[in-house]
C-alpha cells in the first residue's frame, strides 16, 4: 500500500513526459497534408462551383439536371461503388520511391493531381499509374496552399514575411508562373481569362486582417483596397468578414456546421458573395433550412426531407428516406459542377465527433450512394486502399 | 505565439506528442492522437486561434479523443493486452518516474486515466476536469477515487528497483 499515490502519480506522469519519444521528422508534413485534404474536402463545391457559374455566364446555358427532377430514395442507397462502377479507380498503394501520397483533385481525362509524402504534388494517370512531375519551381520550401480554377493550378510555398504564389496551367503541359511574394499567409487563388485575385491574411494578436491583390506574371502585386476585409471562399466569390470586437479588420464569419434541431429551429441565411472579377453581388435565396450554400446551389432541410436548390431558387429537388439524430450536426460538400453533393452527419461534439451517416447525392439524375470517406476536388477517397470515385467520369 | 498553424505545429509538436505518451501510455497513439487532435484544429484555426489558448483546445482534443478512440477499440478488441514491460521503462525510472505505477496506470479504462493526467499532470481542478470532458463533477470525483484506489495498490516498484529487492 502506497502512503503517497498522489505525489508519486505527478512525479510519475512528468517522468512519462520527459522521457517520451519524439515526433517523427515528418509529423508536421502529415498534419499539413490530412488539413489540407479536409479543408480540401470543405472548399471542393466552393471553389469549383465557380465552373457551373462560369459555364453560364461564359456559354449561356448549363444544364445540370433534366427538367422534370428526380427524386432521390435515401432509405435505398447502395455503397456508391455499386451506384457509379464506371467511376471507381484503382490507384498505386504508393508512388515512385515507395512514397505515400493523397489524392487530391480529379482534373479529368483520366488525370489526377496527387500530394505525395513530404514531396511537391504530382499528376498521376489513373490508367498506366505513371506519374508526371509539375512544371513548378517549388524552390524545396514547404508547399503552403493550393487552388485549382477553371484552367490553372495555384500554389504558394512559404517564402521570407510571407508566401510566393505560382500559377500553371491545369494539364501541366506549359510552365509554371511566378506571380509575386504576398506580405501575408492562408493565401487563396482565383483566376479569370488569366488575371489571378488573391486573398491573403494577417495576423495581429488575435485579430486577422484579410487583403485581397490582383496578380500577374512579372508584375508586383497589385493591393485590391475596396477588397480588404473580404476573403475568396468560391472562385472569384469572396465574403464579407464579420466585425469582432475591438478589430480593425474582420474574421470571416465561420460557417458552423450546425445541429440539425438548430437548423430546424433557427434558419440561417446565406451570405452575400462578391465577384471579385465581375462586381458582381449575390446572395443565394432560401428554400428551406440551409444546411450549406455555394454562389451555385444550397442543400438544406425541410419537413423530413433534404433539399437542394439553385442559388437563385429555381431547380428545386426533394429527397426521400433521409432519417437523421436531431441532435446531429449536418454538413454539404458540393463538387465543381453543383453536380454532386456529399451530406454527412455527425454527432455534436466536434473534439470526439464520429460520422453517422455520409451519402453521395447525384442531383441531375437522383441517385445517390452510401460511402465512408470524403470528396475532395471532383474526387471521393473511397477510404478502401487507394481506390477513388472519379465525378468527372460520370455522365 | 505562433504566426500561423503551421509555426504552431511545428512549435509544438512536441509537447504535444508527449502529453500523447502521458495520455495513451504508447508512443504509436500519442502521434496518432497529436496528428488527429492538430489536423482539426486546423480546420477551425482562425477561431481558435483568435480564443488565444490553440494549445488548450488541442490538449482538451487529445483527451476526448483517447476516450473515445478507446471505446471503439473495445468493441473491436475485447482483449486489451498490456505489454510485460514499456521500452521506455528505464528512462522513466531516471526520470524519477515509478515504473510499476506507470504500468498501472496504462491498465486503468481510459476515463479514469483521462482524470488523473487532468488532475495530476495538468493540475486542473474538478471542475475544470468536468467541464473539459463533459461530465459531472461528481463523476470526475468518483472516476478519480476508483482510479486512485487501484493505484495505492500497486508496489512502489521504484522503492523495490533502488533497493534491489
Amino acid at each position: 500500500m502506497r502512503n503517497d499515490v498522489e505525489g508519486d502519480l505527478a512525479r510519475t506522469l512528468q517522468a512519462a513526459f520527459d522521457v517520451a519519444p519524439p515526433p517523427a521528422p515528418a509529423f508536421p508534413e502529415a498534419v499539413t497534408r490530412i488539413r489540407r485534404r479536409r479543408r480540401r474536402r470543405r472548399s471542393a463545391g466552393l471553389t469549383g462551383a465557380l465552373g457551373a457559374l462560369l459555364a453560364v455566364v461564359s456559354f449561356g446555358v448549363v444544364t445540370l439536371r433534366p427538367a422534370a427532377a428526380v427524386v432521390a430514395d435515401f432509405a435505398q442507397a447502395l455503397d456508391v461503388r455499386e451506384v457509379w462502377p464506371e467511376a471507381v479507380v484503382s490507384l498505386p498503394a504508393r508512388l515512385y520511391g515507395n512514397l505515400d501520397y493523397t489524392v487530391e483533385a480529379a482534373l479529368g481525362n483520366d488525370t489526377f493531381l496527387v500530394q505525395p509524402a513530404e514531396r511537391p504534388p504530382v499528376l498521376l494517370i489513373g490508367s498506366t499509374w505513371q506519374t508526371r512531375p509539375l512544371d513548378g519551381d517549388f524552390r524545396d520550401k514547404a508547399l503552403s496552399s493550393y487552388d485549382i480554377t477553371a484552367h490553372y493550378l495555384t500554389w504558394s510555398t512559404s517564402a521570407d514575411s510571407g508566401r510566393d504564389v505560382f500559377a500553371q496551367p491545369r494539364d501541366g503541359d506549359a510552365a509554371a508562373v511566378y506571380l509575386g511574394h504576398l506580405p501575408d499567409t492562408d493565401v487563396s487563388v482565383a483566376e479569370s481569362d488569366g488575371v489571378f485575385y488573391a486573398t491573403a491574411s494577417t495576423r495581429h494578436g488575435n485579430d486577422i486582417d484579410y487583403h485581397m491583390y490582383r496578380l500577374a506574371a512579372g508584375q508586383a502585386p497589385v493591393p485590391v483596397s475596396s477588397g480588404d476585409g473580404y476573403a475568396l471562399v468560391s472562385g472569384p466569390w469572396a465574403v464579407y468578414g464579420t466585425p469582432q470586437p475591438g478589430a480593425a479588420n474582420r474574421l470571416p464569419r465561420p460557417w458552423p456546421e450546425p445541429s440539425l434541431a438548430r437548423v430546424l429551429t433557427a434558419p440561417r441565411q446565406a451570405p452575400t458573395y462578391w465577384n471579385v472579377v465581375t462586381g458582381q453581388r449575390m446572395t443565394p435565396v432560401r428554400r428551406a433550412s440551409i444546411i450549406s450554400c455555394t454562389p451555385v446551389a444550397c442543400v438544406g432541410h425541410d419537413n423530413g426531407s433534404l433539399v437542394s436548390w439553385d442559388a437563385d431558387g429555381s431547380n428545386e429537388v426533394r429527397t426521400s428516406g433521409f432519417t437523421m439524430n436531431l441532435r446531429d450536426r449536418a454538413d454539404a460538400f458540393f463538387s465543381s459542377s453543383g453536380r454532386f453533393v456529399q451530406v454527412s452527419t455527425s454527432t455534436p461534439r466536434a473534439a470526439d465527433s464520429e460520422v453517422t451517416s455520409n451519402h453521395l447525392w447525384d442531383r441531375a439524375t437522383g441517385k445517390v450512394g452510401t460511402l465512408r470517406g470524403g470528396m475532395a476536388f471532383n474526387v471521393v477517397d473511397l477510404d478502401v486502399d487507394k481506390s477513388v470515385l472519379d465525378l468527372t467520369r460520370i455522365r | 505565439m505562433a504566426d500561423d498553424f503551421e509555426s504552431f505545429v511545428r512549435a509544438r509538436m512536441s509537447a504535444l506528442v508527449r502529453y500523447g505518451y502521458v495520455l495513451s501510455g504508447n508512443p504509436h497513439d500519442a502521434a496518432d492522437l497529436a496528428q488527429e487532435a492538430l489536423a482539426r484544429l486546423g480546420e477551425r484555426w482562425p477561431r481558435v486561434r483568435a480564443t488565444g489558448d490553440p494549445e488548450g483546445y488541442v490538449r482538451t482534443t487529445m483527451a476526448r479523443l483517447h476516450i473515445s478512440w478507446w471505446r471503439r477499440r473495445r468493441r473491436e478488441h475485447p482483449v486489451r493486452t498490456v505489454p510485460e514491460q514499456g521500452y521506455h521503462d528505464a528512462g522513466l525510472l531516471a526520470a524519477d518516474g515509478d515504473t510499476g505505477l506507470w504500468r498501472a496506470v496504462a491498465e486503468l479504462p481510459p476515463r479514469q486515466r483521462v482524470v488523473l493526467v487532468l488532475r495530476y499532470f495538468e493540475q486542473l481542478t474538478d471542475e475544470e476536469i468536468a467541464h473539459e470532458l463533459g461530465v459531472s463533477r461528481v463523476t470526475v470525483r468518483s472516476q478519480a477515487s476508483r482510479a486512485l484506489e487501484k493505484l495505492r495498490q500497486v508496489d512502489n516498484f521504484r522503492i523495490a528497483e533502488l533497493s534491489g529487492r
